[in-house]
């Protein structure tokens, strides 16, 4: 279980995260929604010890952050928005310097959950291939074996599916609704609401890193007051375009 | 923090440092063998002195070689204190910047591991690092002294010095860290004043190296060693009591088996204690710093700012009496723009040139009278080389730092010759005022040269008017368009040369040798034949130097412009 306790965290003048207060249940998967600059990625890199709080805490299956970040590290898995991979080592050397750190035994176990994961991902032919040789999405797949390697029962994912293939992209839901299934807890952020809507069982929309939503597809029409896609709930909490600039626009480009 | 986590990263992060074997993966990445057999070559070196020094001590004999390492027991200070000068300097901002990159390593950091241990293994890999050249080039040198009084204490002094190494480099990279990370906290968030910094250190690097490679040529030997033994004496590295005399006492004195006190090795505990203690504490410190986000808050967060900014109209810069397209007129202010704004890059570029040109201008200041009207001509050479690289930098470099807007086709659209040309008018002010500066040094070193200055100060814009396109153009030929303008850069991290292969030695040759021709040429003319004549012959360099402006700018167009269209489509 994923819990954030009025987690707050000022840069400068500058409420990046003011006073977060959400839970995410085991065998649940949590949309974290927002605009850019919204404060979601510094919301997970506190929920993942990354960055201390300025005022608040977090718990993860009962560990504070702040006290136990070891404990609570030590059930959790993340992937990046960018990884950022060493790329002096090969896909396999790094899954597995990963899973050294892990202290997963090593031998013939190990070995064939890596092979297995990484053939599942479509990128076992590459892993003995520097990683500074891989692509933007292959980095990210690899960044997904090595956590789920370890076998987490938290994941915290900041746009895990974006740069995918749509092959990859339905693999890596597959797996992930698996991993919910089994009672794993999962936070993710995505700014593509189609998957939101199709993966996450609870959403919660910030802006301005204020929780302005939270809930079911059903408590967030509820809370719009209207019926519709995920994106037009969206949009109707967080704003919507501009459609008078984008009018003129559109406008002006006729006009030339 | 357990110990055997940190033994345990530490042992796979040497082992990605130190890379012995090649990939077998198919997809074709950067050779790692380089490093190695830079480490080989170190290794190789410092045997072959080894062999020397052993060479030279059974020639002498252990009897009469005993007594003379008793008698200067604190012969080492000097190198020794040096060790961890080095260690010290070399490392004032890495902490700073392993905490500032420590995106880069946020895999570990989420790892079931006390963020503390991981900023305490980064800063012993460091200490590694920063160590090897010490121990490969030293470790076979004392054991070959050592040879000479016996196998028995050469092992020990080899394993002792190695020991003192790392201890000596523990404390300068402890103390350098906690003294960058003091630095960097006071700069966070002032980008101005940080430019200002990187700008003012570089300047000073540049100057101190400049001054440095001058007595490293010229200085005879004896006045050399002198010279560098006083001012190591001046900043208090030979002193008996600094921690180098201690190194120094255990090593020697241990080979010759007498003069240590038990002070000695009272103090040498206390140098490896005060080592651990200050790795400690830089690491807790690094990990203050991350926890803190001021290193990374400039860099990632969004502005604060909630007004809504007003702009004026938007009017890039020209330069006057010339008439210049959007393209041409954008290219150059975006140029000058994105160099200025980075202080180390703008330091580089504009006294790089010092390192060269440092040799033609010491003999103008030591010059006799009567070879003074010839000073001038040297002072003009020295400005040559500055008209040269500014020509080069800003056109040719910076094409290439910006092939990634090519790429992405942010320029698709551009006339690549108005846009190289905005490059090279972008270097002109900085020739320019190259070109004054060098008048007036030549005007003091010799008044009557008066005559000539308008002619150097015409002459210098219209070198970088030669050599801006020549070097856009092989940019674009032979230019390495990944490359990254990296001024500042990790430890390990490799430096790409923006211009490739034989294109890197003509940008250099062919604008400095048509630039030494036709300035030099024209003083010589002047001198030797009349004023007159000299300046008839610039209005020839005049229209050289346009045509090639014109004719290299259309090239360096043509060929950016099939990149454009051919590899990044």
């Amino acid at each position: 279980m994923i819990e954030a306790i009025q987690l707050t965290r000022v840069f400068g003048e500058l409420r990046a995260v003011d006073s977060l207060t959400f839970r995410v249940n085991p065998g649940e998967i949590y949309g974290l929604l927002g605009p850019n600059g919204s404060g979601k990625s510094t919301t997970m890199r506190m929920l993942l010890g990354l960055l201390r709080p300025t005022e608040g805490t977090a718990r993860i299956a009962g560990h504070d952050i702040l006290r136990e970040p070891v404990a609570a590290k030590r059930i959790m898995g993340y992937v990046p928005e960018e990884p950022v991979l060493p790329e002096t080592l090969t896909g396999w050397e790094f899954v597995n310097y990963i899973s050294d750190i892990w202290r997963i035994p090593r031998g013939h176990e190990r070995d064939t959950e890596i092979e297995d994961l990484m053939t599942l991902l479509d990128i076992y032919d590459a892993c003995d291939d520097l990683i500074e040789t891989y692509s933007k999405g292959m980095a990210r797949k690899l960044s997904l074996v090595a956590a789920l390697v370890h076998k987490p029962r938290v994941l915290i994912l900041d746009e895990v599916q974006a740069g995918i293939d749509p092959r990859g992209a339905a693999t890596i839901k597959e797996i992930l609704l698996g991993l919910r299934d089994r009672g794993a807890t999962i936070l993710m952020s995505t700014h593509v609401l189609e998957i939101a809507e199709r993966m996450c069982d609870r959403i919660g929309i910030i802006q301005e890193g204020q929780l302005i939503a939270e809930g079911t597809m059903d408590d967030l029409r509820e809370r719009a007051q209207r019926q519709g896609t995920l994106e037009e709930i969206f949009l109707s909490l967080t704003g919507g375009p501009d459609v008078q600039r984008i009018a003129k626009f559109l406008e002006d480009v006729n006009n030339d | 923090m357990t110990l055997s986590d940190l033994l345990f990263l530490l042992r796979l992060d040497l082992k990605q440092l130190f890379r012995l074997r090649q990939p077998r993966g198919k997809r074709g990445g950067k050779s790692r063998r380089g490093s190695l057999v830079i480490h080989f070559i170190m290794l190789l070196v410092g045997v072959g002195i080894g062999w020397g020094v052993y060479f030279i001590g059974t020639a002498i004999g252990w009897t009469r070689l005993r007594p003379l390492i008793l008698n200067n027991l604190e012969f080492g200070n000097f190198v020794f204190n040096a060790i961890l000068l080095f260690g010290f300097i070399g490392s004032v901002m890495y902490s700073a910047m392993i905490v500032a990159n420590s995106a880069r390593m946020e895999y570990v950091l989420t790892m079931p591991v006390a963020t503390r241990t991981i900023f305490l293994e980064k800063t012993l890999v460091l200490v590694f690092a920063v160590s090897e050249f010490w121990i490969l080039l030293g470790t076979p040198v004392v054991a070959a002294v050592a040879l000479v009084a016996g196998w028995g204490v050469t092992i020990v002094a080899a394993l002792l010095y190695v020991s003192l190494v790392l201890v000596f480099i523990g404390i300068g990279v402890g103390a350098g860290g906690l003294v960058g990370l003091a630095a960097a906290r006071l700069v966070a968030g002032h980008r101005t004043v940080k430019q200002a910094g990187y700008f003012i250190l570089t300047a000073l690097a540049i100057l101190a190296s400049t001054f440095w490679y001058y007595n490293a040529y010229f200085a005879e030997d004896s006045q050399f060693l002198g010279g560098l033994i006083s001012f190591g004496r001046l900043l208090g590295l030979t002193s008996d009591t600094s921690p180098g005399r201690t190194f120094s006492v255990l090593i020697l004195g241990t080979i010759a088996g007498g003069g240590v006190t038990l002070v000695d090795v009272l103090t040498g505990l206390g140098l490896a204690a005060s080592a651990l203690i200050l790795l400690y504490v830089n690491a807790v410190v690094s990990e203050a710093a991350h926890y803190s986000g001021w290193l990374t808050y400039e860099s990632t967060r969004s502005s604060d700012r909630k007004v809504r900014p007003r702009h004026g109209r938007w009017a890039p810069r020209t330069l006057p009496l010339l008439r210049m397209s959007q393209t041409c007129s954008a290219s150059m202010w975006y140029n000058i723009t994105s160099i200025r704004r980075k202080g180390g890059v703008l330091a580089q570029y504009l006294l790089n040139p010092l390192r060269f040109t440092v040799f033609l201008l010491f003999p103008v200041l030591t010059a006799p009278e009567e070879l003074l009207p010839f000073m001038t001509i040297l002072v003009a050479a020295a400005a040559i080389p500055f008209a040269v690289s500014y020509g080069v930098y800003f056109a040719g470099y910076e094409t290439v730092y910006e092939g990634k807007n090519l790429m992405n086709l942010q320029l698709a659209a551009a006339n690549f010759e108005e846009y190289t040309k905005g490059k090279v008018y972008s270097a002109l002010p900085f020739s320019l005022a190259a070109s004054v500066l060098f008048s007036i040094v030549a005007l003091i070193v010799n008044p009557p040269v008066a005559l000539y200055v308008p002619l150097l100060i015409i002459a210098m814009p219209l070198i970088t008017l030669i050599a801006g396109p020549y070097a856009a153009f092989q940019a674009a030929v032979a230019g390495d368009f990944k490359a990254e303008r990296m001024i500042l850069r990790q430890r390990g991290a490799a430096a790409q040369p923006p211009i490739t292969g034989l294109a890197a030695l003509k940008v250099q040759l062919v604008p400095n040798l048509a630039g030494f021709a036709l300035v030099l040429g024209m003083l010589v003319i002047g001198i030797f034949v009349s004023p007159l004549y000299a300046y008839l012959v610039l209005a020839g360099v005049i229209v050289v130097a346009v045509r090639t402006f014109r004719s290299y700018s259309h090239s360096a167009g043509v060929e950016l412009a099939q990149i454009e269209a051919s590899k990044y489509l």
